[in-house]
């Protein structure tokens, strides 16, 4: 059973590329459009890696952060924020496991997601 | 001044003239009348003499010549005898005559016999000594008959003397006492007495002469001093009015109860009343806006500091409000408290400050919007250049299914151009941030591996790209953690590689991280690039400056500038060393603030 990663994210194609570059890392990846369908998925999921978009159409990624910290099954799933704010990023990042600046590269998140994928270690 | 010296001059002469004349008078006629005095007191003795020694030989003859004619009485036989023995009684006086009359003023006897016989009736000196009195008279005659002889040039005191014999005025005699030795040595004393008293007055006149020159003198000292102040005076006097009609700047005097004293025409001017208007007028009308606190503030800074400096509005005739600059300064006349207020119109000054408000103000607004503007572009440009660079890099990978050498070339190109625009991109940001003010340094403890490595992977591309070998090494002295702002240290860190890679087509880029004493740290960047000419070090760190007729025209001419204003913000330097051809050296030195390393 290969690890589950939740990809935040409003744009579609980018998206795609954050899902493709998890895939080659060896993760399954679950991608919500919008705050509110992550918001329905995180109870039901248990992620061990979560990309999620600060920007988003809805409510605040800053808010979906929120519930994650307080949803138990959530605690030890690593965190990366994605956006193109990096004032917003760095005023977030003390809460992070990682902040990542758009325009995240194909091949740097895909080595970044093998590095973390657990069963890496086996 | 010099006419009253000449009056002084001329009326203390004149004053000492008369004193010496009236005193010279005077003591002639003390003289004389000493003289006549001795003469007489001597002709009376005299008479006396004659009275008891002769009289007895002319008693008879006098009372015989009653009855005698004149010339009977000169034929009288005892007269040569008396002659004689009037002779032998005067032989060695200065008697020089002699004369006896009878009571009907017959000339009994003369020692000029001639007279003898000739009536003097009609002699006032006779007549009163027939009646008792004594008359004498001093002459000076030319010639005289003496004694049968004539004597020249002789001054006569005479006396008539009244003959007394057993209580009874039996005749009278008459003396001439040739006193000219008398006389002579009287003149000289009393010409003595005339040189010594006219010495005493001309030494007490020069005395006078001098000590009036003196007061003179200090007089017109005192004059001239006065008029010398006077002179300033009305000169300074002159000079404020001069200025206080003249100045540019309205001038009034107030008194301490702020009634106006006075205005001078620039005020007149300025509020478009007339002075007479102004001097009938409360001073509080002028200025409605101002509050009594106000008021209070200025007296109380006038009365600290001797000068009031302050703003105020004016309210003109027209009804206009006019900006003042007011010093008011206060000083005392006749007793008096008054205030002087120096106005300056400062409405042009107001008017070009408030455009000059406006003009920031419009250009701050300005400024915004351009890095607002900036900010969205470079944000809305992420996005789909973070969809370029994936679906490019994805191709790469082979995500799609297989692709050719040429097409990976392809798609290298791509990444590269990319990797060129986001810095661009990036750059612009960075720049309207910080032109916005906005950047302020959020300080937090930072691994410097992480960071590095975090930037590597951005910029391993663009040089895997250039086939540029990337290298960088921390040295073991460097704190694990420091404190530091994260965005910005990776900024400057991100443009520092970024240029070395645009400017070097082969070879390596090093990195070197190390501490340099207790303070500071150094972020060292080496490339083996083209170079930096001499002609540009100058230009290097200005915002959009780019090396010109350079082949990597690709860029926002940012980046090192960027560098340069984030490493002054942080309170370090940047230095540069760069062999035209041979490659450049950046080294950015940063305060060092290590993190406290906790054991166990």
């Amino acid at each position: 059973m290969q690890p589950i990663a939740l990809i935040v994210e409003d744009d579609t194609k980018l998206a795609e590329i954050f899902s493709e570059a998890v895939k080659a890392a060896g993760f399954e990846a679950i991608v919500a459009v919008n705050g509110r369908s992550a918001l329905d998925l995180l109870p039901t999921t248990t992620p061990t890696l979560i990309l999620l978009d600060l920007h988003l159409p809805d409510i605040p990624g800053s808010d979906v952060l929120t519930v994650i910290r307080q949803e138990a099954h959530l605690q030890e799933s690593i965190i990366m924020l994605t956006t193109a704010d990096a004032w917003l990023a760095e005023t977030l990042r003390p809460e992070v496991d990682f902040v990542l600046m758009k325009p995240i590269s194909f091949a740097q998140l895909r080595d970044l997601a093998g590095r973390l994928r657990p069963s890496s270690t086996v | 001044m010099k006419r009253i010296r000449r009056t002084f001059f001329f009326s203390s002469l004149i004053a000492f003239v008369i004193i010496a004349v009236s005193l010279g008078v005077f003591v002639r006629r003390m003289v004389r009348d000493n003289l006549e005095g001795i003469a007489e007191s001597k002709n009376i003795a005299l008479t006396q003499v004659f009275s008891n020694s002769l009289w007895p030989a002319f008693a008879p003859l006098v009372e015989d010549s009653t009855t005698l004619s004149p010339e009977a009485l000169r034929q009288d036989a005892r007269i040569p005898q008396l002659y004689e023995q009037v002779s032998a009684q005067l032989t060695d006086l200065s008697v020089v005559k002699i004369k006896v009359y009878n009571l009907a003023g017959i000339t009994v006897f003369s020692t000029e016999l001639a007279q003898i016989g000739e009536n003097k009736l009609d002699n006032a000196g006779y007549l009163a000594a027939r009646q008792g009195d004594i008359a004498s008279e001093l002459t000076h005659r030319d010639t005289f008959s003496a004694f049968e002889q004539t004597i020249e040039n002789r001054d006569v005191f005479s006396s008539y003397v009244p003959i007394y014999s057993a209580g009874q005025i039996v005749g009278v005699f008459e003396v001439y006492d040739d006193v000219t030795p008398l006389v002579v040595r009287t003149n000289q004393v009393q010409g003595l007495v005339m040189v010594g008293v006219i010495l005493l007055l001309g030494i007490l006149f020069g005395f006078l002469i001098f000590i009036g020159q003196r007061t003179f003198n200090i007089a017109q000292e005192q004059y001239e001093a006065v008029r010398h102040s006077e002179q300033i005076l009305r000169e300074s006097e002159q000079k404020y009015s001069n200025l206080f009609h003249q100045s540019g700047d309205g001038i009034f005097l107030l008194g301490w109860n702020g009634r106006i004293l006075d205005v001078n025409p620039r005020i007149e001017k300025m509020l478009g009343y007339t002075r007479h208007e102004l001097l009938a007028i409360n001073l509080d009308q002028l200025h409605p806006s101002d509050s009594q606190e106000q008021m209070q503030q200025r007296t109380a800074q006038l009365l600290q500091d001797g000068l009031a400096q302050f703003e105020m509005d004016f309210l003109t005739k027209e009804g206009d409000l006019m900006s003042a600059e007011v010093a008011v300064t206060m000083f005392e006349l006749e007793g008096e408290r008054v205030l002087q207020g120096i106005v300056r119109d400062i409405r042009e000054r107001k008017r070009q400050e408030q455009a000059l408000l406006q003009a920031r103000d419009e250009a701050l607004a300005a400024s915004r919007l351009k890095t607002q503007l900036l900010a969205n572009v470079s944000h809305d440009l992420r996005t789909p250049l973070n969809a370029i660079l994936g679906y490019s890099e994805m191709l790469q990978a082979g995500v799609y299914g297989d692709i050719s050498a040429r097409q990976h070339e392809a798609a290298a190109q791509i990444i590269d151009s990319v990797g060129h625009l986001l810095n661009f991109v990036n750059n612009m940001l960075d720049q309207a941030h910080l032109e916005a003010g906005k950047l302020q340094l959020n300080l937090q403890p930072i691994a410097l591996l992480e960071l590095l490595i975090d930037v590597e992977e951005l910029v391993k591309v663009l040089a895997e790209a250039k086939g540029l070998t990337l290298r960088s090494t921390i040295a073991p002295e460097m704190p694990t953690q420091i404190y530091g702002d994260r965005y910005w240290l990776r900024q400057i860190l991100t443009n520092l590689l970024g240029n070395s890679i645009k400017f070097t087509d082969e070879g390596a880029i090093d990195v070197k991280i190390y501490p340099t004493g207790a303070d500071d740290w150094v972020i060292q960047v080496t490339d083996t690039g083209i170079g930096i000419p001499e002609s540009a070090l100058k230009r290097i760190f200005e915002p959009f400056w780019q090396l010109p007729g350079n082949k990597h025209k690709l860029g926002s001419g940012l980046g090192l500038s960027i560098v340069k204003q984030l490493t002054t913000m942080m309170g370090g330097d940047v230095q540069l060393h760069s062999i035209e051809g041979k490659g450049t050296t950046f080294i950015v030195t940063l305060p060092l603030q290590p993190v406290p390393e906790f054991v166990g």
